[in-house]
């Protein structure tokens, strides 16, 4: 059964006095399987971050159905949406939306600590993570002391550490340098291989998309195109590149989509 | 574009970067206006005070830390606005503007923003005057003792004093901001936060002054209390600010170490507080120094008030009550005549008696003296009335009951077994079955001291008397006693007679209250402003970090976070800033009440316990208001 399940999915915003109404996303489908490791493209205004919104429930579809884990969380109230966004979902974040007051372990272990998991669990939990990604010196360390890669880094350990069902992140390397960005690249290819975390990245960089192992292309709100990953990183990168050239559009842009 | 429609801009452009601000330094004029206004308000000029000096120093005390307040407040709102659009000026440097033309935007920014706080803040300060005016007047249930009156002295000032403030601290936020690079101005918005540190030795004499304070306070005789206030003052102040700075931050460290940390929405809450105490601190110990001034004020002010009203009661068996010397006649006043008087006035009628008494010799501690016997019966239909337990004595009982009782001979009555009296020739000796210090009926020309005796041996004792050796006394109780003045008098006038024997209850009453009355405005009146002041300081101290909690609320909104949690994050910061303030002040009031009652030598615990109840529901009043529009503005 796959993980995710997006049926005709579609977003239109009306504005709130008068003026045209705007079509995000349309009538658009995704299919996921447990340990898929998924990058989304598109052209700035194509609906990435529309998609991402919707499928972190931070948004409602103007119509169509998802099921994520076999749970519609459009039917779900507020007070549901936010344990379900804490249960099944992990996050990365452009901005790394940590907290500046505590520490690295503390900022990890926030979802758990919201959940009231018991203590031996969440520190064996913690301990087994760090190690993977290479954080166990930064854990005492406060989040302004250390750099935006190790930040990144630390987002990363905090959307794996409750085992989510799907870990979503919206242009993971979007405020780092080159070096940073390869570590963050590899840490979530780590999370997908040793903890079989399911991942989708939203991204306009051809390099982060070629970590992934299938690449959904978005064009004006609607599916384009789709390829997989072969053997090799090294031609995969090259599809990427041809197929973007197709697609057209700005590619350059940093804004930050935020909710 | 010049600097000066840049600045108008600015203000304009970022009215609500600047509202939190500008409120409170409206908010300080006023406060230092009102009150200003009120102490140098002719009335209480002029006016003779009950308590005079000891009223008039307090007032004073009181308007050097409105002043203190005004200073700490306005220069803490400052420097923390500054900060907040420390990015913005660091842009304008980078585009080039000089130093010395960014010190003239932030002057002329700041001069417009105090002076129409100022102007904005004596306005408001005038119309609250008025209005509390009428408030305390209604809450005292007499005419104001002070009217509503222009005081251009407070004007002059207010104004001159808030504009030397404010000129002060920006030539001080100038001096701050010299050697300053374009850098600094660009990373200032965001400095990191770091774990505040405590020192164990600072906290540990913290602790030490505040106990050796407490302790002077709690053994403090009456001869020694006028010249031991301000070291208590001293220690209590320095100790607890070193406790707020010092001690809270080492409990909250502690705290943090626990395990307990990483359960549920604590590990926010708990951070949150630790890494903004050294903010806070200032600001509780203001809050909490305000509370025990308002606490002991008003416990001091509800305390004489009482005494008053237990004065006339205590003394008073009626309403109005007088004593015919002759059982047989009513030559002071017909009963008839009485009620008519009191139909007149369409005075309602709680209940009334006819008493008749039998005087009786005694000797008590050596001393020769004089008391009204009358019989159980009587004393149960009284007692039924006013809330007294009935009694039920044997034939050789009696039970004495009188507002002289510690006085006098009769000071150590609750020692005595029996007295022996002579009635009217028949010598007794009766057992005491118990005393009370009320006044059950009219007092006779030898004094008050009463003894109920079983209805049997009345009537055996009354036989030893003639009907004019009897006595009789005779009153009525009305049901609105306090305010029944008129027909109290006119009763008064009607009896023959009247110099001892009638006795009123709300004529003194009112005298007394109406000459307590200014002290107990003024009690009442700075009470109300500073517990005002201290709520409102707290309340635009959060909401001056609105920007903060709202950016850490969409971070955990996005990792996932109910709306019930987020309520617990932000309540519990509200409710650490509104009770930690409530529980120091309470303590310290406690111990002022502690003082005052050795001083005194009465026993003030329900008082205290009233004061600071009555206080803290206020308070927690306030706390909700606050939480209801702090929370409102965050989840916006």
């Amino acid at each position: 059964m796959p993980i995710l399940e997006v049926d005709a999915l579609g977003k239109t915003y009306y504005p709130k006095k008068e003026g045209l109404s705007y079509k995000a996303l349309t009538n658009f489908h995704l299919q996921m399987d447990k340990g898929e490791f998924i990058g989304v493209m598109g052209p700035s205004g194509s609906g990435k971050t529309t998609l991402l919104n919707l499928l972190a429930t931070i948004d409602a579809p103007t119509y169509g159905k998802m099921a994520i884990n076999g749970t519609d969380p459009t039917i779900l109230n507020d007070n549901e949406l936010a344990i379900f966004r804490r249960r099944q979902l992990g996050f990365v974040f452009q901005d790394f939306n940590l907290l500046d007051t505590l520490t690295v372990r503390e900022n990890i272990l926030l979802p758990l600590a919201l959940d009231k998991y018991p203590h031996r669990k969440m520190n064996t939990r913690l301990d087994e993570i760090a190690e993977q990604l290479g954080i166990t010196d930064i854990l005492e360390k406060r989040i302004t002391e250390i750099s935006g890669g190790q930040q990144q880094r630390t987002a990363c350990a905090r959307a794996i550490i409750h085992d989510p069902t799907m870990i979503l992140a919206d242009e993971p390397t979007g405020n780092l340098d080159s070096k940073s960005a390869r570590q963050v690249m590899d840490t979530l290819t780590t999370i997908n291989d040793e903890q079989g975390a399911t991942i989708l990245t939203v991204t306009h960089d051809p390099t982060v998309a070629s970590y992934c192992d299938r690449i959904v292309f978005i064009k004006d709100g609607r599916f384009f195109s789709e390829i997989r990953k072969g053997d090799r990183q090294q031609t995969f990168y090259q599809n990427i590149l041809d197929t973007l050239s197709v697609l057209g559009g700005d590619f350059n842009e940093h804004s930050s989509p935020r909710t | 574009m010049n600097i000066r429609r840049l600045a108008r801009r600015n203000l304009t452009g970022n009215a609500q970067q600047y509202a939190a601000y500008f409120l409170s330094c409206v908010f300080a004029v006023s406060i230092f206006f009102i009150y200003a206004q009120f102490i140098l308000h002719p009335d209480v000029m002029s006016r003779d005070i009950r308590g005079g000096d000891t009223v008039r120093s307090g007032m004073i005390s009181a308007q050097v830390i409105i002043v203190i307040f005004s200073v700490f407040f306005i220069a803490y709102s400052n420097s923390t606005f500054l900060q907040t659009r420390s990015q913005e000026f660091g842009l304008l440097s980078l585009f080039g503007m000089s130093k010395r033309q960014l010190r003239k935007l932030i002057y002329l920014e700041q001069t417009i923003t105090s002076l129409l706080a100022i102007i904005i803040g004596l306005g408001l300060g005038t119309l609250f005057s008025k209005l509390f005016l009428m408030l305390m007047s209604a809450m005292l249930d007499t005419e104001a003792p002070i009217a509503f009156e222009f005081v251009p002295m407070a004007y002059v000032i207010t104004v001159v004093g808030f504009i030397v403030l404010f000129q002060a601290l920006t030539l001080l936020s100038f001096w701050k901001m010299r050697g300053q690079t374009v850098q600094d101005f660009l990373q200032d918005a965001r400095k990191p936060k770091v774990m505040p540190r405590s020192s164990m030795t600072i906290t540990v004499i913290a602790l030490l002054f505040l106990g050796f304070g407490y302790f002077i306070a709690a053994t403090a005789s009456l001869e020694l209390s006028f010249l031991l206030i301000f070291p208590i003052l001293f220690f209590v102040l320095i100790g607890s600010y070193f406790l707020f700075t010092q001690g809270t931050v080492a409990a909250y460290k502690r705290l943090y170490k626990r395990n307990s940390l990483l359960q549920g929405t604590r590990l926010v809450t708990r951070t949150n507080i630790l890494f903004r105490l050294k903010d806070y601190a200032r600001m509780l110990f203001l809050t909490s120094t305000i509370t025990a001034v308002v606490l002991t004020a008003a416990g001091t002010v509800y305390l004489a008030n009482e005494y008053i009203v237990d004065l006339v009661t205590d003394q008073t068996p009626a309403s109005v009550a007088w004593l015919e010397e002759s059982a047989a006649e009513n030559a002071i006043l017909e009963p008839e005549r009485a009620e008519e008087i009191i139909a007149e006035y369409d005075t309602e009628i709680e209940y009334s008696f006819d008493v008749e008494m039998l005087p009786a010799d005694v000797s008590i501690s050596g001393d020769e003296g004089v008391v009204a016997v009358f019989p159980e019966t009587n004393y149960n239909n009284i007692a039924s009335h006013r809330d007294l337990d009935p009694l039920a004595l044997e034939e050789d009982e009696i039970f004495i009951t009188s507002p002289m009782l510690g006085f006098g001979p009769w000071t150590d009555i609750e020692d005595v077994n029996q007295l022996g009296m002579d009635m009217n020739g028949e010598q007794t000796t009766m057992d005491i079955a118990g005393t009370a210090e009320d006044a059950i009926v009219g007092a006779t020309n030898q004094g008050q001291i009463q003894v109920v005796m079983n209805d049997v041996s009345y009537l055996h004792y009354a036989s030893q008397y003639a009907d004019d050796e009897k006595l009789r006394s005779l009153g009525y109780h009305f049901v609105d006693w306090e305010n029944e003045v008129e027909v109290s008098n006119a009763l008064e006038e009607e009896a023959e007679d009247s110099t001892y024997s009638f006795q009123t209850m709300a004529p003194p009453f009112q005298a007394l209250q109406q000459g307590f009355s200014l002290t107990l405005f003024i009690g009442l009146f700075v009470s109300l402003l500073f517990f005002i002041v201290q709520g409102s300081m707290l309340y635009l101290k959060l909401f001056t970090e609105l920007e903060d909690t709202k950016k850490q609320l969409l971070s955990l909104n996005r990792i996932g976070i109910t709306r019930k949690e987020a309520g617990k994050i932000l309540g519990h910061k509200i409710k650490f800033l509104f009770f930690v303030p409530l529980a120091v002040g309470a303590l310290h009031a406690s111990f002022a009440y502690a003082m005052l009652a050795s001083i005194l030598d009465v026993n003030l615990f329900w008082s205290a316990v009233m004061v600071i109840s009555i206080y803290a529901i206020l308070q927690y009043l306030y706390y909700l208001i606050t939480r209801h529009f702090y929370l409102k503005a965050a989840f916006r």
